[in-house]
């Protein structure tokens, strides 16, 4: 039963997953440099919905994916900076002011959409990002190049002595680190407005890279499934991005596996993150020892007080 | 706090709270001043009416009405199967419409109990099977072209692989798997069919993904039931062939046919009924015959002797002498479910829940 089809189905897997992990891992990036100076940003799903809008309808516009994707990360900048007014600076909850920018800005992308775009076939700007255009990137478009180099620069200023130890007290104890002369307060705003720039773009690469259209149901859940797959890394970058390669392949898989003839629950896989994540939080507040590993930045969803 | 956000169940309640219903109306100018009037008529969508697709069809039928009949008309875009429905279907009652067009299978639950609710107004439902003394249920015969569509398929495949994206695995989208992959085999018995199920009328990016997946698997002739042409796009991109449905774009290199519908001619005989006061509850099931369903023309890539081969075939069909399930049949697990000499009747056609020999993989 298990005839394996002609191409090489390993290399197909990992060419889908790719693509499909590359603005997923943007995104996740964001949330987690937004969390580790201790914000939640709860928009994720909206701001990537927002991003996808606009990058596609700016790319139909201006016949442009280059400037889609700049258009995108600016939407997701002014995304951002709407949180960080409210999380930072208001000190409103954190989690209704995300939870409401995610309500409001899926809502308003599926509304406005329709009105902005219309269903065409192929326009000419896709071909700018796809992957046969630029011979040199192994088959990849250059939006995955993209992504893996913001990864790069994330992870080396998270791990960094100044501006990483900066980020890292204002999610930790800002308090103390307010006294210690770090501004905590523009520490995060910059991390929530890095957060919803990544976002945006992530958004963008997604209708022009990934889908090579704009649908209304777009992100479809991708933004929920990010903030269940940051708490589960650990907070760490590198490992939430590697979190994100591993669904986007199993969902790969689950598609190839019906052609050869594999039944597997596409409902349970969507399942999988959101239970894994929940076991991890129960283990990290089981195991006290685990404690140092499980860094879950001590104030988060927590505004400073002064 | 974690644990309270992540819940999914929570969460897509939060999204469905995003989500909304925006209806959207269309009037005839003025209608002729002759007696007696026609009905105002609504249509409920599943996709974007701009889906070129299933939507788009059905809303050529309702502009035909207007152009034709000088009918008023009202429709609902993109209304998603479940409560949406009964919302939508509520809406256009409440605008004042009598014969309502229900255009997707998942309505059917939907509108037998706002039927119910409105016993005036007389509902219409495309590829149901529940009826009531206020519900007709209408269908095409699409079968009968998709296995046209199949002889174009097994003519052209290069490597014997021919792949079909699968809306749902519900009798409508099996029984049209089916009679393509009979097409195909009937002139090129080495033919295997592989299938993709994406659960999903109109999902572009799903749509994408599932073709990705076939092509990769080596299918070299691409056919989707799906209604937007996201997967004749990729064909395109990837150098291989394709059939479409419901619509073929002009500029595409890839498409070789498509089978393509006119919901017209049924919508035409319901507006007429009704004005004559002749509407009763009914089962219609046209095919190629009464004009409902139709192959698209095919593309000139496919040799002449090809195409003459489908026309044949095509007029067969229309003058009743060949039924695409007509045995022997057997199914994928080498059982014969139709013996030599004998077709399939309505009755099991509309049922079908079994894949015919040379599909390989899975859909659900």
């Amino acid at each position: 039963m298990m005839d394996w089809p002609a191409m090489n189905m390993a290399t197909a897997i990992w060419m889908a997953a790719v693509a499909y992990a590359s603005p997923m891992m943007l995104a996740a990036l964001g949330e987690v440099i937004s969390e580790r100076a201790g914000v939640m940003n709860l928009g994720l799903e909206g701001m990537i919905a927002v991003g996808a809008l606009v990058g596609y309808g700016v790319s139909a516009d201006h016949g442009s994916a280059w400037l889609g994707l700049a258009a995108g990360g600016g939407v997701g900048l002014l995304l951002g900076a709407v949180h960080a007014a409210l999380a930072v600076w208001i000190g409103a909850d954190q989690i209704v002011a995300g939870l409401g920018m995610s309500l409001a800005a899926t809502g308003a992308a599926a509304f406005l959409g329709p009105m902005w775009i219309t269903w065409r076939s192929q326009p000419a700007f896709i071909s700018e990002l796809s992957a046969s255009r630029y011979k040199a990137l192994l088959g990849f478009p250059p939006t995955t190049y993209l992504a893996l180099a913001l990864g790069l620069i994330a992870v080396s200023v998270l791990s960094g002595r100044r501006l990483g130890i900066a980020i890292r007290a204002s999610g930790d104890s800002p308090e103390a680190a307010e006294a210690l002369g770090v501004r905590v307060r523009a520490v995060r705003s910059s991390c929530v407005l890095v957060g919803g720039m990544l976002a945006g773009l992530s958004g963008a690469i997604l209708s022009l890279a990934y889908a090579q259209t704009w649908t209304s149901t777009m992100p479809n859940g991708m933004g929920w499934i990010i903030i269940a797959l940051v708490p589960l890394s650990g907070w760490r970058p590198g490992r939430v991005m590697l979190f994100c390669l591993l669904l986007a392949a199993v969902n790969a898989l689950q598609i190839r596996f019906q052609i050869i003839g594999v039944k597997l629950s596409a409902s349970i896989l969507d399942m999988m993150p959101y239970v894994a994540t929940l076991i991890a939080v129960i283990a990290g507040r089981i195991w006290p020892w685990r404690k140092g590993r499980w860094n879950e930045p001590s104030a988060l969803g927590r505004p400073l007080e002064q | 706090m974690w644990r309270l956000m992540l819940q999914p169940a929570f969460v897509a309640l939060l999204l469905l709270i995003g989500a909304g219903l925006c209806p959207c109306s269309a009037g005839a100018a003025a209608v002729p001043n002759t007696t007696p009037k026609p009905p105002r008529v609504g249509f409920v969508y599943v996709g974007p009416v701009s889906d070129v697709g299933w939507s788009w069809a059905h809303d050529q039928g309702r502009q035909k009405l207007i152009k034709e009949m000088g009918v008023e008309t009202s429709y609902m875009e993109k209304v998603a199967e479940g409560p949406d429905a009964e919302r939508a279907l509520r809406t256009l009652a409440a605008k004042g419409c009598q014969v309502i067009f229900a255009t997707s299978f998942g309505y059917m639950d939907s509108v037998i109990k706002v039927a119910k609710e409105f016993p005036a107004i007389k509902f219409e439902h495309c590829t149901g099977y529940k009826r009531a003394e206020n519900v007709s249920i209408y269908d095409g015969r699409g079968y009968e072209c998709w296995y046209l569509a199949g002889l174009v398929a097994g003519k052209m495949t290069k490597k014997n692989v021919i792949g079909y994206v699968m809306p749902y695995p519900i009798p409508e989208c099996t029984r049209n798997s089916n009679a393509f992959t009979l097409g195909a085999r009937s002139v090129n018995p080495r033919v295997t069919c592989r299938i993709v199920t994406i659960n999903s009328w109109f999902d572009p990016v799903k749509e994408r993904e599932a073709a990705q997946a076939l092509i990769d698997a080596g299918v070299d002739v691409l056919a989707r039931e799906s209604d937007s042409n996201a997967a004749d796009q990729l064909a395109d991109q990837r150098g291989v062939l394709a059939i479409g449905y419901n619509s073929v774009s002009p500029n595409s290199p890839s498409v070789l046919t498509a089978p393509v519908w006119d919901w017209s001619v049924y919508y035409r005989q319901v507006v007429r009924n009704w004005r004559d006061g002749k509407w009763q509850s009914r089962d219609y099931w046209g095919g190629i015959r009464d004009g409902i369903i139709d192959l698209a023309p095919i593309n000139s890539k496919v040799p002449a002797d090809v195409r003459a081969l489908v026309a044949a075939k095509r007029d067969a069909i229309r003058n009743g002498k060949f039924q695409p399930f007509g045995g022997p049949i057997k199914d994928r697990n080498g059982t014969v479910r139709v013996n030599a000499g004998l077709t399939l009747s309505d009755e099991m056609l509309r049922s079908m829940d079994w894949q015919v020999d040379g599909i390989v993989g899975t859909s659900e």
